[in-house]
């Protein structure tokens, strides 16, 4: 049967629906200012991340090939300049990151950061030393060639992404697989996705105003 | 400076749609999915008895001219499973997704159909073997 597939900010939510500059909806990171991220808590302790979660409804198997890339803002475009120019410049920021530490200490960091496990502690999160794990992926940064900015270049839900919401917590998948989203009732690959998700400006930032750009999800289902 | 994501679809031109068919040996008659993905338990590919399977193949169908043909098929007996291919969309105020292709699943690889037009083969199960198809 058709498969529909929910991303929302909060483990049962519906699909995230903030309002955005221009009118249409989607999800809203908020402000940061230069050598800091956003959302953020309090960067000397590196809190502060937007949580997204993924589930589906099939019911005859798990989904497989769960990915993500980002794309041109599809919406109805409403930053300081351009759709294709701020999907260029989300690019360009993830090609240009050069920082080093989690929490922009070093105010290197930039761009679309997403880190891909569930549990990760808050010392740990979005830690560069998680990128050669595949925990941790920046949109735009060259990884053996994928760069996370087309479908074909996308990069792979890692298989620490995968959790199992038991209906009162979030609990380890038990067996869980890279790009894999079980059924509802699947406590082996898990039901849900479960990423973080940043946005950093290094400390030369220039441009201000509004980005936008699309977040894309693609996955397969049995038919 | 703000950051807003728009969890949604890239920008592909619709050009092909596809559908799953089996055809059978002797002379079962053949088994062929709809244009988009079932509704019903019955109605997928899945739950289709395969005895006497023949050949499985992915049918496409061009969007403006309506010319269908057969894109990638292969053996029954190599035949595992199809799959959709579909992209999250959650904008302009309403969350929804549609397919950009489907997979052939077989005993050694993949073949995915992309609504362009195109095909790709790929590896399954850690293997780099390929299996006798056929591209139509």
């Amino acid at each position: 049967m058709s498969v529909t597939l929910t991303v929302s900010e909060t483990i049962t939510g519906a699909n995230a629906s903030d309002t955005l500059a221009g009118g249409s909806t989607g999800l809203d990171l908020g402000q940061t200012t230069n050598g800091q991220y956003a959302p953020l808590t309090l960067q000397s302790a590196n809190t502060g991340h937007q949580d997204i979660f993924l589930r589906h409804d099939a019911v005859v198997d798990p989904i497989t090939d769960v990915k993500f890339y980002i794309a041109q803002f599809s919406g109805v475009y409403g930053g300081a300049g351009t759709a294709a120019g701020d999907f260029t410049i989300v690019g360009n920021y993830g090609a240009a990151d050069t920082g080093t530490t989690a929490n922009n200490g070093d105010g290197l960091s930039r761009g679309s950061h997403i880190d891909m496990s569930w549990d990760v502690s808050v010392a740990s999160q979005f830690g560069y030393a998680r990128e050669a794990t595949g925990q941790k992926r920046i949109f735009g940064k060259s990884y053996s060639g994928n760069t996370g900015l087309s479908l074909a270049l996308a990069f792979d839900m890692h298989v620490d992404a995968a959790s199992y919401w038991n209906g009162a917590s979030e609990v380890d998948a038990t067996t869980p697989v890279t790009g894999k989203i079980g059924k509802s009732t699947d406590t082996v690959l898990g039901n849900r996705g479960h990423i973080r998700n940043r946005f950093y400006l290094h400390t030369g930032e220039t441009n201000g105003g509004v980005v936008q750009y699309d977040t894309v999800c693609s996955f397969a289902y049995t038919a | 400076m703000s950051a807003n994501e728009n969890y949604v679809a890239t920008n592909f031109a619709n050009r092909w749609l596809f559908r799953w068919r089996f055809d059978f040996f002797s002379n079962k008659a053949p088994r062929i999915g709809g244009w988009f993905p079932a509704t019903r338990l019955e109605d997928m590919a899945s739950t289709v008895n395969k005895d006497g399977l023949a050949w499985a193949s992915v049918e496409g169908k061009h969007f403006i001219t309506k010319e269908v043909k057969v894109f990638v098929q292969c053996h029954g007996e190599d035949f595992i499973n199809f799959q959709h291919l579909a992209l999250h969309i959650s904008s302009g105020g309403r969350a929804t997704q549609r397919t950009f292709g489907m997979r052939l699943e077989h005993r050694y690889g993949i073949l995915n159909c992309y609504e362009t037009g195109t095909i790709e083969e790929g590896a399954r199960g850690g293997t780099d073997q390929y299996p006798e198809w056929t591209r139509v």
